[in-house]
């Protein structure tokens, strides 16, 4: 039981205050210290701070052509690294005036900007004036979540502060300027400037610097191809908030603000020049970058390639103007259905363009529409060549004992248990080699095949670049196994570049941002290799000429002078080729369905890849330099009968090793068709 | 000028060297071996048994335009028989009329000249024993008169004109070595026209009084020679092959051609003696009633082979040919049905169980080979082809035979497997085993000759052994024109004549050409002797 006295209840109220106040200290003091633990004020935040301080600023892998022009990036995130020195100090100015006036004053945290900026705010309703220091925003970028709270403001305070004293005020403001996504992909002020206006940003002028500058704040609310008025209304308020600043003059201001912004569709350059090549680069890259054990992505490598962006762009149009003769022969496709009513592949196209000489992959068009179809068909494609294998049994004979003017019967043949495909037309018309190939004969190929010996054939083609196995059977002679683009490119650039196979190469050299070197493509005379003597590859060369001449190509005859090639056309023309050449350009042209699709009755190689061809080496052969095959020493040429392989004067051009030339002038052959009979003195009665 | 008789010194020593260089130097020279007193034992048995040739049977109602196989007719020539004047007269005046009508007007004849008389003679006049004596005068004289002359009646132009061009070649390059003046020579171009033709022979016998005429490289020109030989009593020098059965068509005309039946007598000789005894028949359409074919038939059967054909083809048409060979070898799908369509069958599943896309190109019957060569009389090209063709057809290997248009060199270049061991007939051997004058400028190459020289050099061949026989013929002295078809018939080979048969002419008039055969074997031909 309480004694009661005088006072006694004050004092009871004295300590349980006294209690209660002790207690709230000691709760405070807890919850102080809680919250400076939990910001981090007491925790080790330099090695948070070491993800800021060692960071690399990240930078496309830049591909360029062979003339050093850029044709492509490959990225994660759309980045074109600008350093410090490259930032223009307009943009500078336009940062700090709508970003964080006193920059370069404070040490990370700038009261007196935070409260100009609230007062801004309340007397403005305007936040034309950020809150947060670069500095902090960069923390926040880097470490922190977005979440609004005060424990976040506070431990973003500290830790700007912190990173000030470890970092100068450049550095971070060039990580700032490299690394804010500001809408449409991009990450920095150097990828912005090409995604919105289409150059890099040293080529921008004030107002446009400006624009840039306000899309720090909310890239997506102000994105200018989606919302131009409000970008227009944040550029208006940069260039204001500079003028504040004093950067800008009240007249300037005003041109400035009346200076109009014309922003660029943005066409992603990766699919605007050469995607097919790009697409092939980039994987060529991962091989290279793999062996050295270095990431392609965000490493910022300047990869050089032998691309011909000229070649590319004309090849690229070429097809491109192929369309409506490409879509109304798959129109005649059978209404567009094959037999099991599933829809017929669109016709497609794709070109490959190679540089004999150097082996350098000149232009590579994949597909006749990048968008539609991203399927590279010059390297994942593998298709039957059908007769533009041809040259590889011909070189061989020819190499053997074999004269363009040995003749041959024309009849049908039986190989085994093959039976191959021949012209009706053909048949029982004795021909000359030189003849039978420039028409593309087949039952001579495959007779002349059997007589070299298959295995030698297939080794022979092995030799020429045909890197892709062939199947050991008697239709690959007639170009039966599949094959790739690149397979045709390698074969018969040995052939243009008289007999000799450069290795063909796309990447020239790879180096890192700094410039140092990581990959250097060996050197030519490491890659080029003889495979024939120039007199046999001239004598094909002169074959090849002769189906531009008289042949499956003749067509295109007006090219005959300056280049040669071969037609190809597969079973039902499913594959349809040409591969031709200049002395300087191997061209190899396919065109057909991703399905192996038939083609209407009437196509062939001479049909449908063949004028893209023309059309593709009569524009390049007005920009190269003029050059004619190279005659080597020890070639002749005759004027034969190309039936008959006798000389006549109504005959053919034909090439001969020196010595081997005929030198008969009338066959008995000639005698049947002229007179109707041979020694038939019986039939005059 | 009375001729040297050079013999005398040369006696027994057929000499060609001093022979040419002599005929040369004395144009008008003999070599006979008897003088013209003294008459040359051919020349003699001309005069003495000068009817022997015409010894012909008047009740024979032999048409005034014999053809093949006609049988021979028998006639006896007696001046004043009234027999003889009544055959005579029933033939000597149609053809002069025939000729009379069909020259040239400008070749005029004298209103009062005995052709024309001739002309105006019928049967009738030798009933009137009054004029039979010099009715049959008359006509005898018609058919005896003559001037040493050949006239060479040819196709220079026109469509045979090439095959013309080549027998007068061949006659051009002998004329200066027989001791035959160039006067003696007449050529005559027919253009390849019947009527032409006609005309000429109109004038060798009204104007040239031609001993003997040269001629009868085409069908029409050799019928119209024949006929006037029958008809006139004229010694003609045939350019056609001989008829295929063994008579003789009329005594006055002579075969200078090769003999297609020598030729398949002599393959089909060599194929007997390689074991051949069943032969299939592939024959160029048109080609089925040719002498050729039926005499080989005809000797085929003979030897006692069996035929499988002929199967006639269209040269140059594939399919033709790939259908004909498919009835020798019995590989048509119709015929073979069901055993095609079993193996369609099976070429089905095995494709559908390999996965692999089914071509019906590729099924086909295995061939039945129940033949041991097939003989196909078509040039060296069409032969190649067949090779092919066979082959296709899956026969592995087939002795095939055939003529003289598989000589090329286009037959063996390139080499053709195939074709080892396959014959052909041919009537010239090796080229440099031919007499001299005969041997082409390209000797060379023994076996093949250049293009389109080899067919050329045949017909020059012709023209050249042809005008050889004339000349020696016509140099031989002889009285009456009919008489030289004596002289032509005894006439005996010499080192300068194809033939190595010791007389030139069989006793069907046919020249003895010979027949050789080439085989196939390693890359070339060899001949078979």
């Amino acid at each position: 039981m309480f004694r009661s006295y005088p006072g006694r209840a004050l004092v009871w109220v004295l300590q349980i205050v006294f209690v209660a106040g002790f207690l709230s200290a000691v709760i405070s003091v807890g919850g102080v210290f809680v919250l400076m633990r939990d910001i981090g004020l007491f925790s080790d935040n330099n090695q948070a701070l070491k993800v800021i301080q060692q960071y690399r600023t990240p930078d496309n892998s830049v591909v360029f052509d062979k003339n050093g022009e850029k044709i492509g990036e490959f990225f994660t995130n759309y980045q074109v690294y600008v350093p410090y020195r490259e930032i223009p100090a307009d943009l500078i100015k336009a940062l700090l005036a709508i970003e964080d006036r006193n920059f370069f004053y404070h040490k990370g945290f700038d009261p007196k900007g935070l409260m100009r900026a609230v007062v801004n705010y309340l007397r403005s309703g305007h936040a034309d004036q950020g809150a947060s220091t670069l500095t902090q925003q960069v923390v926040r970028h880097f470490l922190l979540t977005k979440e609004r709270s005060m424990a976040r403001k506070v431990q973003e305070i500290i830790l700007s502060l912190k990173l000030e004293k470890t970092m100068p005020k450049e550095r971070i403001l060039e990580i700032y300027v490299n690394t804010m996504f500001l809408g449409n992909g991009s990450y920095g002020v150097g990828s912005a400037a090409q995604r919105y206006f289409g150059k890099p940003i040293s080529q921008l002028r004030t107002h446009e610097l400006a624009l840039i500058a306000g899309l720090f704040q909310s890239p997506s609310r102000y994105n200018p191809t989606k919302f131009p008025e409000r970008a227009k209304k944040r550029q208006r308020l940069v260039l204001k908030a500079m003028k504040n600043a004093g950067y800008l003059t009240e007249s300037k201001t005003k041109q400035l603000l009346e200076a109009p912004l014309i922003y660029t569709e943005y066409v992603p350059l990766n699919t605007a020049v050469a995607p097919y090549f790009l697409d092939y680069i980039k994987a060529e890259t991962e091989k290279i970058t793999s062996r050295l054990e270095i990431s392609t992505l965000g490493r910022g490598l300047r990869i050089y390639t032998s691309l011909d962006t000229a070649l590319n762009t004309l090849a690229t149009d070429t097809i491109k103007n192929e369309d409506a003769r490409l879509d109304a022969v798959g129109k005649s496709m059978a209404q567009g259905v094959r037999p099991d009513g599933s829809p017929v592949s669109r016709i497609e196209a794709s070109m490959l363009v190679v540089d004999p000489n150097s082996g350098d992959v000149l232009a590579m068009v994949g597909g006749r529409d990048y968008g539609k179809s991203q399927y590279n068909r010059t390297t994942q494609s593998m298709r039957s060549p059908g007769s533009t294998f041809k040259p590889v049994v011909y070189s061989l004979a020819l190499s053997k004992e074999s004269k363009w003017n040995d003749i041959v019967y024309v009849s049908p043949i039986m190989v085994g248990n093959y039976r191959p495909k021949g012209s009706k037309s053909d048949f029982l018309s004795e021909t000359t080699l030189y003849r039978a190939f420039y028409k593309s004969m087949n039952t001579p190929a495959v007779e002349l095949g059997e007589k070299l010996g298959l295995p030698n054939v297939l080794e022979h083609a092995k030799q020429l670049g045909v890197q892709s196995p062939l199947k050991n059977e008697v239709g690959t002679l007639l170009g039966g196994s599949d094959v790739n683009m690149f397979d045709m490119a390698r074969m018969y650039s040995t052939f243009a570049a008289e007999g000799n196979q450069t290795e063909l190469q796309s990447i020239t050299r790879i180096e890192d941002r700094s410039g140092r070197i990581l990959y250097q493509a060996k050197p030519l005379e490491k890659r080029k290799v003889s495979i024939m003597r120039p007199e046999i590859a001239y004598l094909m060369t002169e074959g090849m000429r002769g189906v531009l001449k008289h042949g499956t190509g003749a067509q295109s005859s007006h090219l005959a002078p300056f280049a040669v090639g071969k037609t190809g056309t597969s079973n039902e023309a499913a594959d349809n080729w040409f591969c031709g050449y200049t002395p300087d350009l191997v061209a190899v042209v396919w065109v057909g369905t991703d399905d192996h699709s038939a083609m209407p009755g009437d196509s062939a190689g001479g049909t449908l890849a063949l004028p893209i061809w023309d059309r593709f080496m009569s524009e390049a052969i007005k920009t190269r330099k003029s050059r004619s095959f190279r005659r080597p020493s020890g070639i002749v040429s005759a004027i034969v009968h190309p039936q008959y392989g006798t000389k006549s004067r109504s005959g053919v051009e034909m090439f001969f090793l020196q010595g081997t030339e005929p030198t008969e002038s009338a066959s008995s052959l000639e005698q049947i068709p002229t007179e109707g009979n041979y020694r038939g003195i019986f039939g005059h009665h | 000028m009375k001729a040297f008789n050079f013999q005398k010194i040369f006696d027994k020593r057929h000499h060609i060297f001093f022979k040419l260089v002599l005929l040369a130097a004395f144009p008008s020279c003999s070599f006979n071996k008897y003088s013209e007193t003294q008459k040359s034992p051919v020349a003699k048995a001309s005069e003495d048994k000068d009817y022997d040739a015409l010894d012909l049977d008047l009740n024979s109602t032999a048409p005034l335009h014999p053809t093949r196989g006609q049988p021979p007719v028998k006639q006896t020539l007696t001046e004043g028989s009234r027999p003889n004047c009544e055959k005579m007269a029933k033939r000597v005046p149609v053809g002069y009329r025939n000729l009379l009508a069909h020259r040239n007007p400008s070749l005029r004849i004298p209103e009062n000249s005995v052709i024309n008389r001739i002309a105006a003679i019928t049967p009738d006049h030798c009933l009137d024993p009054a004029r039979a004596n010099d009715t049959t005068r008359l006509l005898i004289e018609a058919v005896s008169n003559f001037s040493p002359k050949i006239v060479v009646l040819l196709p220079l132009t026109g469509a045979n004109g090439a095959q013309g061009k080549a027998v007068y070649d061949g006659i051009r390059s002998r004329m200066g070595m027989t001791g035959i003046k160039p006067e003696q020579v007449i050529f005559r171009d027919t253009n390849s026209k019947d009527s032409f033709s006609e005309n000429w022979i109109a004038e060798a016998v009204f104007l040239h009084q031609a001993g003997l005429i040269i001629g009868g490289l085409t069908r029409g020109e050799e019928i119209m020679l024949r006929t006037y030989a029958n008809q006139l009593y004229l010694p003609t020098l045939l350019l056609a092959p001989p008829l295929r059965e063994n008579s003789l068509s009329s005594p006055y005309v002579f075969n200078v051609f090769p003999n297609e039946m020598a030729m398949n007598e002599a393959l089909l000789t060599k194929a007997t003696g390689r074991g051949v005894k069943r032969v299939g028949v592939l024959l160029p359409s048109g080609r089925n009633d040719s002498d050729l074919v039926q005499s080989f038939l005809e000797m085929a059967k003979q030897k006692g082979m069996s035929i499988t054909g002929p199967f006639t083809y269209e040269p140059g048409t594939y399919d033709s040919m790939e259908r004909a060979a498919s009835q020798i070898f019995k590989t048509n799908r119709g015929e073979r049905s069901r055993e095609y369509q079993e193996a369609l069958k099976k070429a089905k599943d095995k494709a559908a169980a390999e996965g692999k896309p089914f071509d019906p190109r590729f099924v086909i019957l295995k061939p039945i080979v129940d033949v041991d060569a097939v003989f196909i009389p078509d040039n060296f090209k069409t032969i190649r082809y067949f090779a092919k063709i066979f082959k296709y057809l899956g026969v592995e290997k087939m002795t095939m035979l055939g003529n003289q248009e598989w000589r090329a060199t286009p037959l063996i270049q390139p080499y053709e497997p195939y074709l080892e061991g396959s014959m052909f007939s041919d009537y010239i051997g090796y080229y440099n085993e031919l007499p001299h004058t005969f041997r082409p400028f390209a000797g060379d190459n023994k076996k093949f000759l250049m293009g389109l020289y080899a067919g050329t050099f045949d017909l020059k061949s012709i023209g050249l052994q042809a005008f050889q026989i004339a000349s020696n013929a016509i140099r031989i002295p002889t009285q009456k024109r009919y008489q030289l078809v004596n002289t032509l018939r005894l006439l005996g080979s010499g080192p300068e004549d194809i033939t190595r048969a010791p007389s030139v002419f069989d006793r069907f008039n046919r020249f003895n050409w010979p027949a050789y055969v080439f085989e196939i074997t390693n890359k070339d031909i060899f001949l078979r002797r």
